[in-house]
């Protein structure tokens, strides 16, 4: 007997509530969700559910099903489904099939809703997750930019010094003449004045360097120190120490803590006497 | 667990490195030095050990206290007394190694076990032990001694070429010169010849401009400077810096106060000048090469690449009387002192299992120059091309030459831009064409052609009037794309010659608005409907079989009604779409 047989009958109420309950299992059954996580014998399950449902029922059958099913007129196979009104305390089973499509139809939109929100909010996830992994990447970025810019300037500003420290040792060796000079010469007046100004420029230019934190490695007359000088020759000064410093053939410089250039000087050792 | 490090070291007559390949990269590890730390070892005055520059320092004070240039003496029963202790030549290395390693852990952050370390080719098996004793004395397992070529060819990435090869490498450094000449075939690299002088290197170039400056001050100052030892440490490292500015700038005065009481030292030196000083040197490393290509069996022809190692190699003239003696332009790209370190570096990478990124080389893929009157097979010619910056050469580059006037007074100078490599600029590319306007001056005046080539292909062009200062100042901008207008004239030009073959024309249409290319279907998707398609095509592997041919077929039409400007019945079929794809789990 097809659904469509036992919806013709009229009156059958019960038979509407069989079919109601057999097209709600089977829609659930066949739903794409359940569909796709059931094995294949759901119809096993379904016929399942249906007998344990069927066995919840009082054992006497109502009042309004036929004794014998098997008497059922032959020409109900020819009746559409349409034409069956139904009981008239209950509603009919077009108006069933129609709420329930509509039903399916929210349920579908509803769904798709729900799967479109769900993408958002992972794709929100994600954006978050790769935003936070930007900020991360950007503050470490930040970080060895300020570290590679700290490093920049005190390369260029150690470069720009070195070529300031080699007019430097000019003024200094240009002051270190003078007392060289022959007495005849200096008794001029203005050749004094000449040579003060070359002590006034050069003092001039240590504190420039100074401010810049950088500060001359005292030599001449201090131990030998390989850290912080480099030895270009040695003499003998018999009464100097060995090892001391005896000149200084340019200056060395620190600037926080580091050697910007290192002294190069002549150093005292036995037996070379100059 | 993590790959356990591995260290190449680059172990120096004069200087040592250390490189490790961070992020697949091989960095030369730096400790206020670039990387470069003197192979020298010592004890202080107070009874310390000291390794590196401090050890340099102290080497003209007390040489009885300092070891230099170990590495001759390795394999060698020599003995070295340090304070109240003897020691080995491999002992004295390996207190070098160590240093080196301590360095490389510093950077690393971590304990270094494992080392690849490089020797000359022409290191004896004895000496290629010493060599290994001497690492793992210093704590390192030594896993592969490779030669020095070697290791500059792998920093070229020669060694990863399919084609067979004939690679000369010329290293000239500080005090040695090597010649070695490697065959590598399927990545095995052999060394064919190798040759050079131990005692040869750019302090011979210091010295012999020092005895120029000490002549000069004997013509002009009639004073001998010779026995002044501060004098002569001053006019030292005055002429070691001249010598470094004399590879870009063609003019270098040298300018020394009070070098001795009452006598200060002003005195220009020319590139051409200083040349001819060290030519002699410079001819003996070519005889040398000559020699590696005798014992290599080979001929000048054979060689596909020259590779300069060293730092003296920055002296143009021995790249241009290698390019003359072998016909092929030499390249430097990478640095001349750091190229073997990273070629250990390279394949330290490699024995820890490192894919390794090549090399950055910034070079310049032609040569730049000028034309001037001159000599041009044998007659006088008015368009010989004079070279500036050659190919291969490491960007930024900056080079000058010098010219002369050819008359008196004359008017003005033309100056063209040339790319290319024929000795007859009129064969090579013309990308810029000045006028100088000179002032008046005798016939033999000069003027200095100044380029200066950075990384982005900008050449800055200066050209200046010796005795007045006046210049002129010109910037060409994408030099290197000049080429692709040279080949697109020839092209025009050839195809003039065969009017009827329009071959040519179909590689490029020469006129009229350019066809667009098909946009594709995605081209007219709303952005809404190519997300779910996006999303169809990610999950379409995850479906199940009856639903894949329903996803497809959906794509499918959605995107011809896309494409049939319906948008109506793209939105429906998508929604379908999308009620499919929900079902399916990622």
């Amino acid at each position: 007997m097809s659904l469509g047989d036992i919806a013709a009958k009229p009156g059958a109420w019960f038979h509407r509530a069989v079919i109601l309950r057999l097209l709600t299992l089977i829609h659930t059954a066949s739903g794409r969700a359940l569909r796709n996580r059931l094995d294949m014998d759901w119809k096993t399950r379904a016929l399942g559910d249906f007998s344990d449902w069927l066995d919840g029922l009082d054992q006497a059958p109502p009042e309004f099903l036929p004794e014998d099913p098997a008497e059922d007129p032959p020409e109900a196979n020819t009746r559409p489904a349409p034409q069956d009104t139904g009981s008239p305390d209950g509603p009919d089973l077009y108006t069933l099939l129609s709420e329930f499509v509509s039903l399916k139809k929210q349920i579908q939109i509803q769904t798709r809703e729900q799967s479109r929100n769900l993408r958002g909010l992972k794709d929100f996830n994600t954006f978050a997750g790769e935003g936070r992994q930007l900020l991360d990447d950007l503050a470490r970025q930040v970080s060895r930019m300020a570290a590679l810019e700290d490093k920049l300037r005190e390369e260029t500003t150690a470069d720009i010094l070195q070529a300031f420290l080699d007019i430097r040792d000019s003024l200094a060796r240009g002051t270190d003449a003078r007392t060289r000079v022959t007495a005849p010469f200096v008794r001029q007046k203005k050749m004094h004045a000449l040579l003060d100004g070359y002590q006034i420029a050069l003092n001039k230019f240590d504190q420039a360097l100074l401010r810049l934190e950088t500060t001359p490695i005292p030599a001449t007359g201090r131990p030998f120190d390989p850290d912080t000088m480099t030895a270009v020759d040695t003499c003998h000064v018999p009464d100097m120490p060995q090892g001391v410093v005896t000149q200084e053939i340019s200056g060395g410089f620190e600037r926080r803590g580091k050697v910007l250039r290192h002294a190069r000087v002549v150093v005292n050792t036995p037996g070379k006497e100059k | 667990m993590a790959q356990e490090p591995v260290i190449g070291i680059d172990l120096g007559t004069t200087n040592s490195e250390v490189a490790f390949v961070f992020n697949d990269t091989p960095i030369v590890i730096e400790d206020d030095d670039r990387g470069i730390m003197p192979s020298c070892v010592g004890i202080d005055r107070n009874g310390r050990l000291i390794v590196g520059r401090s050890a340099r320092n102290q080497a003209a004070a007390f040489p009885g206290d300092t070891v230099l240039a170990v590495k001759r003496r390795m394999g060698t029963d020599t003995r070295y007394t340090l304070g109240d202790q003897d020691y080995s030549p491999q002992e004295i290395s390996a207190m070098i190694l160590k240093t080196l390693k301590a360095r490389a852990e510093d950077a690393i952050g971590g304990p270094v076990q494992k080392a690849v370390i490089t020797v000359p080719a022409y290191f004896t098996d004895v000496q290629r032990q010493a060599t290994r004793d001497a690492g793992r004395i210093a704590g390192l397992e030594v896993l592969r001694i490779i030669n020095e070529p070697t290791a500059a060819a792998l920093a070229y990435g020669e060694a990863g070429r399919d084609e067979d090869r004939h690679i000369l490498i010329y290293d000239l450094g500080g005090g040695t010169f090597d010649v070695s000449i490697v065959k590598i075939e399927a990545g095995v690299v052999e060394v064919l010849a190798s040759t050079g002088d131990n005692r040869l290197g750019g302090e011979d170039f210091d010295e012999a401009l020092v005895a120029y400056l000490l002549d000069h001050i004997r013509e002009h100052h009639d004073r001998d400077l010779t026995d002044d030892p501060v004098a002569a440490a001053r006019l030292k490292s005055a002429a070691e810096a001249a010598k470094m500015q004399l590879s870009d700038d063609f003019f270098v005065r040298i300018e020394e106060d009070h070098l001795a009481p009452d006598l200060h030292l002003s005195c220009e030196v020319s590139r051409d000048g200083f040349e001819e000083m060290i030519r002699p040197l410079i001819e003996k490393t070519m005889m040398s090469v000559a020699k590696a290509l005798r014992d290599a069996g080979l001929s000048p022809g054979r060689l596909d690449k020259v590779i300069l190692v060293g730092g003296s190699t920055r002296i143009p003239m021995v790249s241009r009387m290698l390019s003359s003696e072998l016909n092929i332009e030499p390249v430097m790209g990478i640095d001349p002192d750091l190229c073997v370190v990273l070629g250990a570096g390279i394949q330290a990478g490699r024995e820890m299992g490192k894919s390794i990124r090549s090399m950055l080389i910034d070079i310049t893929p032609y040569t730049f120059g000028t034309s001037a009157f001159g000599m041009l097979e044998g007659r006088h010619y008015a368009h010989c091309f004079v070279p500036l910056i050659r190919r291969n050469t490491k960007l930024p580059a900056t080079r000058t030459e010098a010219f002369q006037t050819m008359v008196d007074n004359q008017a003005v100078a033309d100056i063209n831009v040339y790319q290319g490599d024929s000795p007859d600029a009129l064969d090579n590319i013309r990308i810029g064409t000045y006028t100088f306007d000179l002032s008046k001056a005798p016939a033999g005046s000069v003027i200095t052609l100044r380029y200066d080539l950075d990384l982005n292909g900008i050449l800055t062009l200066e050209a200046r009037e010796k005795d007045t200062g006046k210049t002129i100042n010109a910037v060409l901008e994408n030099v290197f794309s000049q080429s692709g207008t040279g080949i697109s004239e020839a092209r025009d030009k050839v195809g003039a010659l065969f009017p009827g073959d329009n071959a040519l024309s179909k590689e490029a249409p020469l006129s009229g608005e350019p066809p667009r290319p098909d946009p594709g279907p995605d081209a007219v998707l709303p952005p809404a409907i190519a997300g779910i398609l996006d999303q169809a095509r990610e999950k379409l592997p995850l479906a199940p079989d009856e639903d894949k041919d329903d996803i497809i077929n959906l794509m499918e039409d959605i995107t011809e009604a896309c494409i049939q400007k319906d948008p109506d019945r793209a939105g429906k079929l998508a929604e379908d779409l999308e009620d499919i794809l929900f079902y399916i789990d990622e």
